[in-house]
């Protein structure tokens, strides 16, 4: 993502913990309803940002890790992008609600985040994680 | 506002949980404990009113999910009620809104 280094980003920084997916959240409500995003799309983007923290606080904690979870979100006249970044190593984005088990009771945030956002990218590595979530205005 | 949770139970025996707040990773568990609780007192035929829930996401969902699943297995069942948004969203986008008994309103659900 060479776009990282734009000046338009603000940037969170949180310990990786349940109780700051909430705090994302009205970060990014904060950031939406500064730039005029609607009440329906601002929920859309609260709702996709909340799968993507709870996922990277799921897997800090999972590995042990103590590293931060950083989200930024850029307002621009076109577009809303909020990346959301952990350390933990990376996980397998293909690992969604499987065929396996008839009515699943998670995996569902992936594919929340795919029927929200106009685009979703997630690129997984050792060094972690990070997904990138685009809405378009 | 995070989490409250009440219930009451009704004439006709079923249970009544108003919940009303955010579920998610942080509240989920809360809600999935007295969800458990009301299961081991055998009240397994249950109404979770959530007009009042401001924001829920997957991980709540995957509560409500665990929940009707075990209600089930045991004979029980669980019907859902929302008018706000949100609760029906996340039912629509993952394509559970049919596997819930849903409803918008009390209307209906409890007898009159």
């Amino acid at each position: 993502m060479s776009d990282s280094g734009r000046s338009d980003w603000l940037t969170l920084t949180l310990r990786a913990d349940p109780a700051v997916v909430r705090v994302a959240r009205s970060f990014i409500g904060a950031v939406a309803a500064e730039a005029g995003v609607g009440h329906d799309e601002l929920e859309d983007m609260r709702l996709a940002v909340s799968e993507a923290v709870t996922n990277a606080v799921r897997a800090t904690r999972r590995v042990g890790a103590e590293e931060a979870v950083v989200v930024r979100c850029a307002a621009r006249p076109d577009e809303m992008v909020v990346q959301v970044q952990d350390a933990a190593g990376g996980f397998d984005p293909s690992v969604t609600a499987t065929p396996t088990e008839e009515l699943p009771a998670s995996g569902y945030g992936i594919p929340v985040m795919h029927g929200l956002a106009d685009d979703v990218s997630i690129l997984a590595g050792a060094g972690g994680t990070r997904v990138s979530l685009t809405f378009r205005r | 506002m995070q989490l409250t949770i009440d219930d009451e139970l009704l004439d006709d025996g079923r249970t009544l949980v108003t919940v009303a707040g955010e579920v998610d990773i942080a509240t989920g568990p809360q809600l999935r404990q007295r969800l458990l609780e009301l299961a081991a007192d055998g009240r397994t035929r249950v109404i979770i009113e959530a007009s009042q829930v401001s924001f829920i996401d997957s991980t709540g969902l995957g509560v409500l999910v665990g929940a009707l699943k075990r209600l089930r297995q045991s004979g029980g069942d669980l019907t859902v009620v929302s008018s706000s948004p949100p609760v029906k969203k996340i039912l629509e986008i993952t394509g559970l809104l049919d596997v819930f008994k849903f409803s918008d309103s009390m209307d209906g659900v409890t007898s009159p």
